[in-house]
């Protein structure tokens, strides 16, 4: 393991911090929503919520999430290549679709399953474009993902009563050049400039990606990619937390709360869990042809 | 004696490199191309399908008039061009785009536009089928699996000795039996409303199994669309597992496969078994609801064209829900991505 990012040279021994503090960080994103001290779901352990839990499906979306964080821990410390890539994916994967589902535990509401898929592809072409690593891989995830974010939006309608359908990408495009050019805005929300700070910054890091087929990459572009993907999912919580501490002073249990709807709500954890996992795979790949992926 | 002039024996050439870390190999071409066609034209097909002056349906339900050629579209009432971004010029320009892109790659040489190509494909239909609703993401989940798999051994078809290759085939056969042995509730809409209600949940596996048990002894019957009931044969629940049984197989041809036993065939075999998985459902649901609708106007005198209407849209819809309108464009994908170039 190198300053930058994980170590290339033994691919059999090859230990993963950045695994390793994914699945950290899905295990903390369960603990934040269900412990009996700020649970943001449940006030109760996360094994007392298991033991109560009347739906099988809701049980086994805990299970394959506490036990895909587990797994990711021990393989990611533990540094033996036993196809962790392959459990890990498949878990992730397994999560993707159930979370994004309303009988899940652990519920994603905030973007569709396609946009979140495309988040973890951009995020995971970023990181291997800023470690360095796998330059085509980097090239294609990135691209994939910047492209799939972008139709994605651009296929998605709001139906407003009264008015045409209208797309979500047209919206935000149209909203922001309007809010830079001081002109009216489309929607009505509130705090709505926080949410296009949100759309800009996820716009911005899907054109840096699909860019990256045209030759614009490197370990500054995926830097400022990952920066903008993580500004995407925290820009509008640590604003609301910004005005709740500004209102009524520092709370750990309303911080606790926020940190947990970032990570599990807004879909965090599984994008960067997602990502760190295709890496991973992608990095098998490279050192199996010898690093010419 | 007469010295024998040997002439020097030419110099040995060079023993082979070391066996070399396994690349992701050539697949089965040809059946890369076949599927690249039928997933074109099936493409095409939805888009003519939801878009047609017969039984167009796309966004009936918000009262869209989808009977009329998807060209007219982009026409405004005096023949003009008309450049709007609706959901229809969406759905419209994404499938149009896909399946022209789906068999401009059955017919091109491996190249990386042929990759960039099939690619995009898989992005454009993704972001217009990827199921918004709750009911399907489980079965979603099944048919990426399913994909996945066909997409890994498609790729390599010599053993999957490929690494990629035999990472996306490992993904893909984990995916599946997840997929096989998560609990279902029996009502999903009532385990959405009301989440406290208790109510059995079965894993499709058990489900299966258990199903061909009761019809093997004879105990398994179904409601008939006129009333009452009749007793259930094996071709009825192989019709009703048109799902199942596919992710089961590929499943075990999966396993196979990763064994190093899958053979050449592995590969065309899977891609049958992901169509059967993903077009069966459609052609059981449409012959089914034609059933009823014969069954409920016995007298009525039905066309070719009614038939085809009635067949076309209820198979259609049935093809658009979960992944299955992404699930060739998927296994093409992956399988294009994990070859060596």
């Amino acid at each position: 393991m190198d300053a930058t990012g994980p170590s290339t040279t033994q691919p059999g021994a090859r230990r993963s911090p950045p695994l390793a503090s994914a699945g950290a960080m899905m295990l903390a994103a369960a603990l934040l929503m269900a412990n009996p001290f700020f649970g943001a779901s449940s006030t109760s352990w996360p094994w007392e919520v298991l033991a109560r839990a009347r739906s099988p499906l809701l049980v086994a979306n805990w299970l394959v999430w506490l036990g895909a964080g587990l797994l990711a821990v021990v393989l990611g410390l533990r540094g033996r290549d036993t196809g962790r890539g392959t459990v890990l994916a498949a878990l992730a994967l397994l999560l993707g679709f159930t979370c994004h589902s309303k009988l899940a535990g652990l519920r994603i509401e905030e973007n569709s399953l396609a946009v979140n898929a495309g988040i973890s592809l951009l995020m995971a072409g970023f990181l291997l474009q800023a470690w360095g690593l796998g330059d085509r891989a980097a090239r294609v995830l990135s691209a994939l993902g910047g492209l799939l974010v972008v139709w994605t939006l651009a296929c998605a309608f709001d139906y407003p009563s009264g008015a045409p359908p209208r797309s979500q990408l047209v919206v935000k495009v149209h909203d922001l050049v309007s809010r830079l050019v001081g002109g009216d805005v489309l929607m009505d929300l509130p705090n709505y400039d926080e949410h296009l700070a949100s759309a800009a910054a996820l716009l911005l890091a899907s054109a840096l990606g699909m860019l990256a087929l045209l030759g614009v990459r490197g370990r500054l572009s995926g830097s400022l990619g990952v920066v903008m993907l993580v500004a995407t999912f925290a820009i509008r919580p640590v604003c609301t937390f910004s005005r709740v501490v500004a209102a009524e002073g520092f709370d750990a249990v309303t911080f606790a709360r926020h940190v947990s709807e970032v990570l599990v709500t807004m879909g965090m954890a599984w994008c960067v869990f997602m990502s760190v996992v295709i890496v991973d795979l992608a990095q098998d790949r490279r050192d199996a042809s010898g690093g010419a992926a | 004696m007469t010295r024998l002039e040997l002439e020097p024996l030419p110099p040995r050439p060079p023993p082979p490199p070391a066996a070399a870390p396994a690349p992701d190999g050539e697949g089965s071409p040809w059946a890369w191309r076949a599927g690249c066609a039928a997933a074109g034209v099936l493409t095409l097909g939805v888009l003519f399908s939801s878009f047609n002056p017969t039984f167009g349906f796309f966004l009936k339900d918000r009262g869209f008039d989808a009977q009329r050629w998807p060209w007219l579209l982009f026409q405004d009432t005096n023949g003009g061009a008309r450049l709007d971004w609706m959901p229809q010029q969406a759905y419209v320009l994404s499938l149009l785009l896909a399946g022209l892109c789906l068999l401009a790659c059955s017919v091109m040489t491996r190249s990386l536009l042929r990759a960039a190509l099939c690619v995009t494909s898989l992005v454009l239909v993704t972001a217009v089928v990827m199921p918004s609703s709750d009911e399907y993401m489980l079965l979603a989940a099944a048919q990426a699996g399913l994909a996945l798999l066909a997409g890994g051994v498609l790729a390599d078809g010599r053993g999957l000795e490929g690494t990629g290759a035999r990472r996306a085939a490992g993904v893909g056969c984990m995916l599946l039996a997840l997929f096989l042995v998560l609990p279902y509730p029996d009502d999903k809409q009532l385990a959405l409303d009301n989440p406290l209600v208790d109510q059995p949940y079965e894993s499709p596996l058990s489900v299966t199994f258990s199903d061909l048990a009761r019809t093997v002894r004879g105990e398994m019957q179904a409601a008939v669309p006129g009333g009452g009931m009749r007793d259930v044969h094996l071709g009825d629940w192989a019709g009703a597992h048109l799902l199942d049984l596919p992710v089961l197989l590929a499943l075990l041809l999966g396993v196979l496969a990763l064994l190093g036993r899958g053979g050449r065939w592995a590969g065309p075999a899977l891609l049958v078994l992901l169509l059967v998985g993903t077009l069966g459902p459609c052609v059981m649901r449409a012959l089914q609801e034609a059933a009823a609708y014969r069954s409920g106007m016995p007298d009525a005198e039905e066309t070719v064209a009614d038939l085809v209407a009635v067949h076309g849209r209820n198979a259609t819809q049935a093809y658009l829900l979960g992944l299955r309108a992404a699930c060739l464009p998927m296994a093409l994908s992956v399988a294009e991505l994990l070859r060596r170039r």
